[in-house]
């Protein structure tokens, strides 16, 4: 009897659409090539609208050398690129959806080649809003905390 | 296997290429002037890691690693003590207050530090072996020994005999200066690849 488990054959497309993160892959001169269900639901921007899009056109704040450098840098070298909620906020404006109307995604994104002759590159974002909330408000509380042992 | 002389100044200069480019994406990134040197290289026994990054007995466990494979495999690793590597996310990062803990913040720059500076290393090892690299996503690993995070993935077990291509460096940022230290594991003769490359490129100048 065969023990063999059995393949299931996902497509690529079907595979990222399924990710509780936004995906999306560019090739070296930032057009999208792909672009997932939940980037679809974050920005309002279907996947039919998103082909061929200029990542860095149609959000100009790529543009800036602190991304747009180091976006190169992955198509050039093959090294990933992390770029912090910390430091960046968030690599795409997505309007906000939680903690309220002036609180936009905070998002966590890695950047990374696809194939070997780097001609694409996977950019998968986190959404960490949730996780940067509760920090906020622990902060709040540790320090009012620390005021009251004062 | 001992460094010679022209060998080992080949890859300090190596280093400080790879560094020099980090320094400057930093220095964009933070908007403060952030320098970074690389006194020196050398190799080390896996087993003496530990002993020779500790400063005053504090051990290096704040560890941003990244591996790579390709014409060179292996294991990065940027590693502070642990008050070295939140102090220096807390100038970075601009915050108000020295953190006391390892928070999503925190660990989101250091993660990117250690992203930056290490692509740097490695970027400028692969300029000059010629190798094509691929690299994987930085990753944090907090209250860690940093010769068993070397280790850890390796494809062989056996830590005996395992040579690592070690250095300080020093970030400079806002007149302060926090130490830290570059260590890379190299599989398959990866150092021998390296070592070979400085002669290789003397002899073609």
């Amino acid at each position: 009897m065969s023990t063999e488990t059995p393949c299931v054959t996902v497509s690529q497309k079907e595979l990222l659409d399924l990710l509780p993160l936004g995906v999306c892959i560019i090739d070296g001169e930032m057009k999208v090539c792909q672009w997932n269900a939940t980037l679809v639901n974050w920005t309002g921007i279907t996947q039919e609208s998103a082909i061929g899009m200029n990542l860095v056109d149609r959000y100009p704040r790529l543009s800036a050398w602190c991304f747009r450098d180091r976006l190169n840098q992955v198509f050039s070298t093959g090294t990933p690129a992390i770029f912090s909620a910390a430091f960046h906020k968030y690599f795409i404006p997505v309007p906000p959806r939680q903690g309220g109307p002036n609180t936009d995604m905070i998002q966590q994104t890695t950047v990374r080649p696809l194939d070997e002759a780097l001609e694409h590159a996977l950019v998968v974002i986190q959404d960490v809003t949730a996780q940067y909330l509760q920090m906020e408000e622990l902060r709040k509380e540790r320090f009012r905390l620390e005021k009251v042992v004062a | 296997m001992c460094l010679r002389d022209d060998q080992r100044d080949a890859l300090t200069e190596l280093v400080n290429i790879g560094v020099g480019r980090a320094a400057a994406s930093l220095s964009e990134l933070t908007g403060e002037r952030v320098e970074l040197s690389i006194p020196r290289v050398f190799l080390c026994d896996l087993e003496r890691l530990n002993d020779l990054v500790q400063v005053d007995g504090e051990p290096f466990d704040t560890l941003v690693f990244q591996d790579f494979t390709g014409g060179l495999s292996g294991r990065a690793v940027l590693a502070f003590p642990r008050m070295s590597g939140l102090k220096l996310g807390q100038l970075l990062g601009n915050l108000d207050s020295l953190p006391n803990e390892m928070d999503l913040d925190l660990s989101g720059i250091l993660m990117e530090v250690g992203n930056i500076v290490l692509n740097g290393v490695l970027g400028s090892m692969a300029n000059m072996t010629g190798a094509k690299l691929s690299c994987a996503v930085a990753e944090l690993l907090t209250d860690q020994d940093m010769a068993a995070a070397l280790a850890d993935r390796m494809s062989t077990g056996n830590r005996e005999g395992r040579r690592v291509f070690l250095t300080k460096v020093r970030f400079h940022v806002a007149t302060r200066d926090i130490s830290g230290s570059i260590a890379i594991l190299f599989e398959f003769g990866g150092i021998e690849s390296l070592l070979q490359a400085p002669l290789a490129g003397q002899t073609r100048g």
